[in-house]
């Protein structure tokens, strides 16, 4: 279950065929976040990813009477931004292959640190939260998460929010990416370690 | 036989179902003795399961981006 109040395509598609404003601002609201997020993997500035975003809903609109409803909406979506995205950033002189990887900062896949044997040199400290939600509402689990996107290496961040956020398939993502299985299991498992280790200095109270 | 550090880095993979039924077992006989690996996945389940509930909100398009595409939406429409 993914964290929307947007109804199924079922419902959504023959709303959005019907001309239902309310049906595309729930969509345009629901989706551009990540959206935005997403574009910021491939070009240089907020600016631009804002750009690639509104050039993406326009060539959603435009494209949305032909839509056959071959795959789901969101995955349609999401490979209009990630085509315009790679697009942009082509012409803005990113080379795309660099960025298609771009979670290098030079960290070590491992984030965590251990002893020459492999074993753990400190062991992460267990959290005293009881289910996802109550780690996102009542720790501020969110606000930390949105804060940590911003900052890490944006392809993770991307990974991160079309696997886990959208839910959308390590298939579908690769595809609409343009990057092997294996690269996207990197970035994703990078991602969501690195948003591990901001939560736990949050629930440590450790200063930000 | 499976160290800490080997794991952590394969922790997605596991979470994702995609490691062979062999690779599995040793990776919860890892899990079943060792309480720091325990918490690591733990903890990587937690943010996998809390990104999928709470919505991300930021960040947003400009206003005016919006009301334009919007407008644009019912435009197209009322032809």
């Amino acid at each position: 279950m993914h964290a929307t109040a947007l109804p199924g395509d079922d419902e959504l598609i023959p709303a959005l065929a019907a001309g239902d404003g309310r049906a595309f601002a729930a969509v345009l609201d629901a989706w551009s976040p990540s959206m935005l997020r997403v574009a910021r993997g491939y070009v240089r500035s907020d600016a631009l990813a804002e750009e690639v975003v509104q050039e993406a809903w326009q060539a959603v609109l435009t494209g949305l009477k032909r839509f056959e409803g071959r795959s789901s909406l969101k995955t349609w979506v999401f490979t209009i931004l990630a085509n315009r995205a790679r697009t942009r950033a082509v012409r803005e002189a990113r080379t795309v292959p660099l960025s298609a990887l771009g979670d290098d900062d030079g960290a070590p896949l491992n984030l965590e640190r251990f002893a020459s044997g492999g074993g753990w040199l400190q062991k992460p400290s267990s959290w005293d939260v009881d289910s996802p939600e109550s780690l996102m509402l009542a720790h501020e689990g969110s606000s930390v998460v949105e804060t940590e996107l911003a900052k890490i290496p944006p392809m993770q961040a991307a990974v991160v929010i079309l696997r886990d956020v959208q839910g959308l398939s390590s298939v579908d993502v690769c595809n609409l990416l343009e990057v092997s299985e294996s690269n996207q299991r990197v970035l994703l498992h990078r991602g969501r370690a690195r948003l591990r280790t901001a939560l736990a200095h949050h629930l440590a109270g450790d200063p930000a | 036989m499976l160290s800490c550090r080997e794991l952590t880095e394969q922790t997605s993979d596991y979470l994702e179902g995609d490691k062979s039924f062999g690779a599995r077992m040793m990776f919860r006989l890892h899990l079943a003795m060792c309480d720091g690996c325990r918490t690591f996945v733990r903890q990587i389940e937690l943010v996998r399961d809390g990104l999928g509930v709470a919505p991300l909100t930021s960040p947003t398009l400009p206003d005016d981006a919006r009301s334009d595409l919007i407008a644009g939406f019912e435009a197209q429409n009322r032809d």
